[in-house]
């Protein structure tokens, strides 16, 4: 049996790929798999199984459902093959039309031991408050379980509409992160794998030693605070 | 506990250990700094109060510092300076006494002559019947005046029912006179 489980939302920019990243550093070893427009997880190097997608929903929609619907064959193939624990990051304006292919395809896995489980992202803006609901409705029949995540990047959602659109879902917070200038490059350019690498000499060269300090001490805690925020959900997919 | 899970809580735990040692550094990094300019002059303290190096604890110490360097400069002017009382009010009258004085200068005529205008104000008094009256003239001499009804008078002050009411004569002045209503 293997459990397989999905980061999604449909609008961009709410920090899909930040929470797979975390998952990614809390599970050890655990493969990830890439649906999006452009590869980014690079710094997880063999460990992921990248998909290309186009890139907007109208040259998605462009070819009509069966065509866009074929772009995931080569995805659901790496999902079946997979034998253990898997990560599957699914990039923005991709995740609706994925999980309605899953819910077609998730019971003859289902057959074969494979679990689902979504963990939806969601930000205080009106575009990824309206597609949560709209996902975990989609996911509810067939994925085993069921996570949101509230990146307060924009600011906490109303806790009466959280409530609303999360009954039956385990919810985690994300609070908005602030950096010191300078360590978002680090970021971008390494994700989450390669904080614990950084030469703290060549830190201090480069931004001076109290910058430096700063720099580590905040992307540390990136890192802790996004493993937290994914914890319920790598608890389920390593159980 | 199962192994994948013990790992996590490894993993969680490592990122909670690795975060706490870069604060530390960071605190002993400020309590240096912090050391550093304890031993420097007030002026040097307080261009260095946003110094980025001090965390927040440390730059409210530095701060407590120089509020407390100020408060002895306070005690100094007051024991050693006699004349801190006077440069104090000369203060207080730059700032703010002034503004006082000279708002007291505008205001304190304008009562005075409203209060004399009210005083120098007669009430208007409709005669109800036919009198005669004995007036003083500005000049000293007296004159028989006689009234009728309808006729108004000027009243200057009362005392119950008497009154002093007065009439201008012109190029000559108020007459006055006493008079009894019923």
């Amino acid at each position: 049996m293997s459990r397989i489980l999905l980061i999604a939302q449909e609008k961009g920019g709410v920090g899909k790929t930040v929470f797979a990243r975390a998952l990614a550093e809390a599970v050890e070893g655990a493969p990830v798999i890439e649906i999006d427009a452009s590869h980014r997880m690079r710094e997880l190097g063999d460990r992921v199984q990248f998909f290309k997608m186009r890139a907007d929903r109208e040259a998605i929609e462009k070819t009509g459902g069966k065509a866009s619907r074929a772009e995931f064959d080569a995805v659901l193939s790496a999902i079946e093959k997979a034998s253990i624990a898997t990560i599957v990051d699914v990039g923005a304006n991709t995740s609706v039309t994925f999980l309605k292919v899953l819910s077609d395809v998730a019971p003859l896995l289902a057959g074969e031991g494979v679990e689902f489980g979504v963990c939806v992202v969601v930000t205080n803006e009106p575009g990824a408050l309206a597609e949560a609901p709209n996902l975990l409705a989609l996911a509810k029949p067939w994925a085993k379980a069921l996570f949101l995540i509230e990146n307060r990047l924009h600011g906490a959602v109303t806790p009466s509409l959280l409530k609303k659109i999360t009954d039956g879902v385990e919810v985690s917070s994300f609070d908005q992160q602030s950096l010191e200038e300078g360590a978002d490059q680090y970021l971008q350019a390494g994700g989450l794998s390669n904080i614990a690498k950084l030469d703290p000499a060549k830190l201090r060269e480069k931004h001076g030693i109290g910058s430096a300090l700063r720099i580590r001490k905040d992307l540390e805690r990136f890192r802790l605070e996004a493993m937290l925020a994914v914890r319920p959900a790598a608890q389920w997919l390593i159980a | 506990m199962r192994a994948p899970l013990a790992r996590l809580n490894a993993r969680i735990a490592g990122g909670k250990t690795r975060l706490q040692d870069a604060e530390n550094e960071i605190k002993r990094i400020s309590e240096r700094r912090l050391a550093e300019l304890m031993k420097r002059s007030e002026r040097v303290r307080f261009e260095q109060l946003d110094d980025p190096d001090l965390t927040k604890p440390d730059r409210a110490k530095l701060r407590r510092s120089i509020a407390a360097g100020l408060r002895h400069g306070k005690l100094e002017i007051l024991v050693f300076r006699g004349h801190f009382r006077w440069r104090r009010v000369l203060h207080w009258l730059r700032y703010r006494g002034l503004t006082t004085v000279v708002a007291a200068a505008i205001v304190v005529p304008i009562i005075l002559l409203m209060v004399i205008a009210r005083s120098n104000t007669g009430q208007v008094f409709v005669v109800p019947n036919a009198v005669t009256l004995d007036w003083k003239l500005p000049s000293g001499a007296k004159e028989k005046t006689s009234l009728h009804v309808g006729d108004r008078l000027v009243v200057i002050s009362s005392s119950g029912t008497s009154h002093v009411v007065r009439r201008w004569i012109k190029n000559q002045g108020y007459a006055t006179s006493q008079f009894a209503s019923d």
